[in-house]
């Protein structure tokens, strides 16, 4: 009987074996290097290039245009792909696709800067040699090659994420959206705070006074106390959540967040040492107010959680008197019913304008796997190049714009229009301009679109529209006034260090993340005394976690002149 | 009867005839080549779970190893028993282990008796018409993904403007209650949500098995002067009870993971310190840091609590209602 | 005796009250994802609507049937689940069938070897890999090979076949009828409950699964209806995955991004997906009336 088992297993092996063979049979599409007579300059090799991207759910754009992909093959030979795995989690995505293996001809993932979450797994693969060195690719481009120039990329960018130490001048991952000139405010957005325009009439307040988290009480309970309704006649939320639902954004209470400008919770106390803000007292303060406003009917116990579809709802009907994020651009405020408030001041008591020398938010990296990968550097690069940009941004030559004299394109009025009418039916065109945005992944850097373009905004000198929603709020804030007074900075912020200090253990990552869920389970928490208990455990859990030697480390790089933000 | 069957003229037992046609002089092989059109029939799936359960099963080493890209599932360093001791030594460990139990007894045990009981109402419903249009609405809640049905529950739920508390702001009660938030209500929310979610679907098999039991032994019960409760209790219950105990059984493996879905939805902060379970942990730190070992570590622990629970309860039902799943 | 008719009666209206408040339960909030699936989109934004549509509208729905990738992945998802559904419920049937032949040598050691998979198994990274190693992932088939086999299906089977009438199946083995023919023109037609409700079954979770879709498949044109739909209804989680991962205004260019789907066709595009199913379920039903029961392991 043991014995008929075992030849069955035997068998069932060799079965498996020959089946694992035929799966694996090699499939690899053909690459064509040969360039035919007729191919113009552009042209790279016949062949797919196909991307993989790692972002959340919806946010990939990786339905193309047919007549584009067509363009595109057409100049570069390239048939450009684009796959992407969803999650629900970006991050929990990339971990599974790197563990895998199959990354495609290039991967594209989210990275706003090396303190991120992902920036541990990526190294880790980089370390592994997962990925090709594109130093050497890079010198032989147009565009990317700049970045090899010691003052084109921001430090963080370049000694965190490109260009590390230990990897003596290999580079493994691309960092994008990296503008041309530095200081750059790009297209000019007032976020934050929002108030309802009529209430501040009613009210006879200058908005751009309330600059603390005292004022903006004060302003709450005035609210409170007139009874305003919204459109339906129900009485007002006087605090609302994010435009785009429940979320602990800083922007509220920016005076007793203790952050500067990069959000990660590390700042100098008096003493002139860093500390994390478990270290001191601001965020029981924070929850003290949070509570306060909540046990006041002032704010929305929903703030924290409310879903989009119910925080987009409230601003259309005007139901919060305060909206804790939204931006100049929303269509949702196409009316200006909610005008700029404040900005509250932040904990060291400034406000003005602030803009990070240059920054990125996505990158991509070309798996060790791919074969010619000069290709697909090849390809990011004229995807990158003035031409490639054009067909991104602005689509395609006679059906999409016209172009001016200055070699500028001329957005069509009917395309607008449609824009304007049925922006899903605008989108099928598939570029960036009308909401597609398959080119973000390896073209969308060394951005400069006034140069470019010469217009900031998708159309917008075809669109003389001075008194759109967007300027008028611009206005309101003095836009033009914070701009030219604005400080430009650059450096690492102090999380970029967190791979170099504990390597892929991420022990001290995962406790950073805890505390942010801890500060939200403060906020709910019955008693003040409970929400203490719960910010104390939570340092306990930091400092077992090597918070005071990750400090020291940090305090260390600064001593040894790297500059850090806060 | 049916163990009678007629050979050759001569009425046989079951037995009888498999003892004729499988003398047990015969040699091992030739009993093999005898049956090998079966095993012709078994090969794909025996193949099946050798490659999509077994192998896998293999990857638990990696509870063991450290995780490498490049090293794969074998070829990382062996670390012991580091991520138990990693996952023990969270102050809260045992708190996701409590919650996991609790969702999981109450998903096991207390839900269970729902969906049989609605398969005895529907029996009860005299007209088929009507029988068939109230399951068809029974499991349409089967369809929809956690992901709307908490988003109802929030919207229903929802302080102020949801429709629970306009309800009870209409009768002159306070009508800002966060049903959500509260973390006394985590649990019932949950487990309503998850009756009402399943009962129709799970109510099928129930269903199909009272089905199956002979009228004849409701007639005989009848006659005996048995009403419908005694009836159901007599006749309808015990005949179903095998399918009970076994999907029962069946189920408990899972008695360490507690459903992810509708956990990590409904989880909010005012409810953390009751909604955080081993699944969710496990999602939060292991997978979306890529520490796969770590995951894999936890995942290990609640398979073999699973198996554990399976047999030990396999025990008792065979001792008690002298059925069990072997 | 006319105590027990009023006791019966009175029996049944309490039985048909609580199932009618049941229905009740799950009706109300269908009605309401059906007002605003019929409600038109632009005005469904400003809430409000319970069970009724404010303003009618069935643009939704054409909506929905205009979206390429959502025809796209009503093929994917109907070809998944005829394809999968047949294969594996013969496959099963078979497997079981060979399973009730209590003469088989090692059949006991075969049961426990595919039985033990239920009780036991290696978590989702190992499985991952495993389909990534056989070259399933980013297929067609990694819908349908990895979930061709199911134990408690095999088990109801077994338990349904063990119950045929012995005779029949042995009168056509002595008239030298072969085992496959025994199997499919005696065994399965007498077992057309089991296989109905298997079938439905089978049928039912690969048309729910959205899950492989998403993790398992990269290709556009391969994901099926449900992860679309699923992808469509995890917008909240990609904005706070934004919102949460950059301060300050740098957040708004990636925010801007998310492809946003009104209410009112994430509603239409529910019930579109929900339809097939709840339309096969009443052909399927005159199955149960013969029953099926569920057996255990050991026989």
């Amino acid at each position: 009987m043991k014995q008929s088992l075992r030849k069955l297993v035997i068998s069932m092996v060799l079965m498996l074996a020959a089946f694992a063979l035929v799966a694996c049979s090699d499939n690899a599409s053909a690459i064509n290097t040969e360039k035919p007579e007729d191919a113009p300059d552009t042209w790279i090799a016949d062949r797919t290039i196909t991307g993989l991207v790692f972002q959340s759910a919806n946010d990939a754009s990786v339905d193309m245009n047919p007549e584009i992909k067509e363009y595109i093959k057409e100049r570069t030979g390239i048939n450009f792909e684009l796959q992407t795995v969803t999650a629900e989690d970006s991050t929990e995505a990339l971990a599974s696709g790197l563990a895998a293996g199959d990354l495609a001809d290039f991967t594209a993932f989210y990275l706003n800067n090396s303190g991120r979450p992902e920036m541990q797994l990526l190294l880790k693969a980089a370390n592994e040699g997962m990925f090709t060195d594109l130093t050497p690719l890079m010198e032989d481009t147009e565009t990317y090659s700049k970045y090899l120039d010691e003052d084109y990329l921001p430090a963080d960018t370049r000694d965190n994420i490109m260009f590390r130490d230990e990897w003596d001048g290999a580079s493994y991952l691309v960092h994008m959206a990296i503008n041309r000139e530095g200081g750059d405010a790009g297209r000019p957005t007032v976020g934050g705070l929002y108030i309802k325009k009529d209430i501040v009439e009613a009210l006879g307040i200058d908005p751009l006074e309330v600059n603390n988290s005292e004022e903006l009480y004060d302003l709450a309970v005035q609210i409170k106390n007139e009874n305003f309704t919204d459109d339906n006649g129900t009485e007002i939320t006087v605090i609302g959540p994010t435009a785009w639902g429940g979320s602990d954004r800083d922007w509220l209470y920016n005076d007793l967040v203790w952050t500067g400008i990069s959000g990660e919770k590390f700042m100098k106390n008096d003493d002139g040492e860093i500390q994390h803000e478990a270290q001191t007292d601001y965020g029981i303060k924070r929850v003290e107010y949070v509570q306060q406003l909540m046990n006041e009917g002032l704010m929305t116990p929903e703030y924290y959680t409310m879903e989009e579809t119910r925080a987009k709802e409230g601003i259309v009907n005007g139901s919060f008197a305060i909206v804790s994020d939204m931006h100049n651009y929303m269509p949702e405020n196409n009316d200006l019913a909610y005008i700029p408030l404040g900005p509250i001041e932040r904990v060291d008591g400034t406000n003005d304008m602030v803009i990070p020398y240059k920054s990125g938010y996505a990158g991509w990296a070309i798996p060790s796997t791919t074969e010619h990968p000069e290709h697909v550097m090849q390809f990011a690069d004229w995807l990158a190049s003035e031409e490639g940009k054009r067909l991104y941004f602005y689509g395609l030559e006679g059906r999409d714009y016209e172009l001016d004299e200055q070699g500028n394109p001329i957005v069509k009025q009917e395309v607008l229009d449609l824009l304007e009418s049925n922006p899903e039916e605008a989108k099928k065109r598939g570029y960036r301009g009308v909401g597609a945005y398959w080119g973000e992944h390896l073209g969308y850097t060394d951005m400069a679109n006034e140069a470019d373009f010469g217009e900031l905004e998708y159309g917008s000198s075809v669109v003389q529209k001075d008194t759109s929603a967007a300027t008028e709020a611009l206005e309101l804030y003095n836009y033009d006034e914070r701009l030219e007074n604005a400080r430009v900075i650059d450096g690492m912020t102090v999380q970029s260090f967190l791979y170099e200090f504990e390597g892929d253990d991420g022990n001290l990552t995962t406790a950073f993340n805890r505390y942010n869920e801890d500060m939200l389970r403060a906020y709910y928490a019955k008693t003040l005394e409970e929400a203490q208990i719960i910010l104390d455990e939570s340092l306990t859990n930091l400092e077992n976690n090597g918070l005071n030697e990750f400090l020291d480390f940090v305090e260390q790089k600064e001593a040894d002149g790297v500059t850090i933000k806060f | 009867m049916e163990n009678l069957v007629v050979h050759n003229g001569i009425l046989k037992t079951r037995q009888e005839l498999e003892l004729h046609y499988n003398p047990v002089k015969d040699s091992f092989w030739t009993r093999i080549t005898k049956h090998k059109v079966f095993y012709i029939m078994l090969f794909p799936c025996l193949l099946f779970f050798l490659v999509f359960s077994y192998w896998p099963m293999g990857g638990l080493v990696l509870a063991f190893k450290e995780y490498g890209f490049n090293t794969g599932i074998f070829g990382g360093d062996w670390v012991g028993l580091q991520y138990f001791e990693k996952f023990f030594s969270d102050p809260r460990s045992s708190l996701y282990i409590n919650n996991t139990i609790i969702i999981s007894i109450l998903k096991l045990f207390i839900a269970l008796p729902f969906p049989i009981l609605l398969a005895l109402m529907f029996n009860e419903v005299q007209s088929n018409k009507l029988r068939g249009t109230f399951q068809s609405i029974s499991y349409l809640p089967y369809f929809i993904s956690w992901v709307v049905v908490v988003g109802l529950m929030n919207q229903l739920l929802a302080p102020n403007t949801g429709l629970i508390n306009q309800m009870i702001e209409a009768f002159g009660g306070d009508g800002s209650t966060f049903f959500m938030m509260e973390e006394g209500l985590f649990f019932p929310l949950a487990f309503i949500s998850y009756v009402w979610k399943g009962i129709g679907w799970d109510s099928i098999i129930y269903y199909a098995a009272i089905v199956a039991i002979a009228p004849t032994l409701y007639e005989a019960a009848s006659i005996d002067g048995a009403g419908k409760i005694r009836q159901v209790w007599h006749v309808t219950l015990p005949g179903i009870a095998a399918t009970i105990i076994i999907l029962f059984i069946l189920s408990l493996g899972d008695i360490l993971s507690s459903g992810f879905d509708q956990v990590y939805l409904m989880q909010n902060p005012g409810n953390a310190d009751v909604s955080e379970t081993i699944d969710t942990y496990i999602v939060r730190t292991g997978l979306q840091g890529g520490q796969f070992g770590y995951a894999t570590a936890i995942g290990l622990m609640q398979g073999i609590a699973g198996l554990i629970i399976t047999i030990i309860v396999n025990k008792i039902t065979s001792k008690k209602f002298g059925t069990s799943l072997w | 005796m006319s105590d027990s008719m009023a006791g019966t009666r009175f029996m049944r209206i309490v039985n048909i009250t609580l199932i009618v408040l049941l229905s009740l339960t799950i009706i109300l909030p269908f009605m309401h994802v059906l007002a605003i699936s019929f409600n038109s989109g632009i005005d469904a934004q400003k809430g409000g609507i319970t069970f009724w549509p404010r303003e009618w509208s069935i643009e939704n729905y054409i909506e929905v049937f205009k979206q390429e990738n959502l025809m796209n992945g009503l093929w994917v998802s109907v070809f998944r689940t005829v394809v999968g559904t047949v294969i594996g419920v013969g496959l099963m049937a078979m497997a079981a069938y060979a399973l009730t032949i209590k003469t088989l040598p090692g059949r006991k050691y075969i049961t426990f070897f595919v039985f033990f998979t239920m009780l036991f198994s290696g978590g989702t990274v190992p499985y991952y890999l495993v389909l990534n190693e056989l070259n399933l992932t980013n297929t067609i088939w990694v819908f349908i090979i990895p979930s061709l086999y199911s134990v408690i299906h095999i088990l109801l089977f077994r338990t349904s076949f063990s119950q045929l009438p012995f005779s029949v199946i042995e009168a056509a083995r002595i008239d030298g009828c072969s085992e496959f023919k025994i199997f499919r023109s005696i065994v399965l037609p007498m077992s057309k409950p089991v296989l109905a409700t298997i079938s439905l079954f089978t049928a039912v979770g690969h048309w729910n699964d959205w899950y492989s879709g998403s993790f398992f498949i990269r290709d556009p044109l391969l994901k099926p209806l449900a992860t679309l739909l699923q992808e469509m209804l995890t917008r909240q989680a990609a904005l706070s995955d934004i919102l949460l991962r950059s301060s300050g205004t740098q957040a708004y260019a990636q925010l801007d991004k998310v492809t946003v789907t009104g209410e009112s066709l994430q509603m239409a595009t529910i019930i579109v997906v929900m339809i097939p199913m709840v339309l096969v379920y009443p052909f399927i039903q005159k199955y149960f009336v013969k029953g099926i029961t569920v057996g255990s392991i050991k026989e």
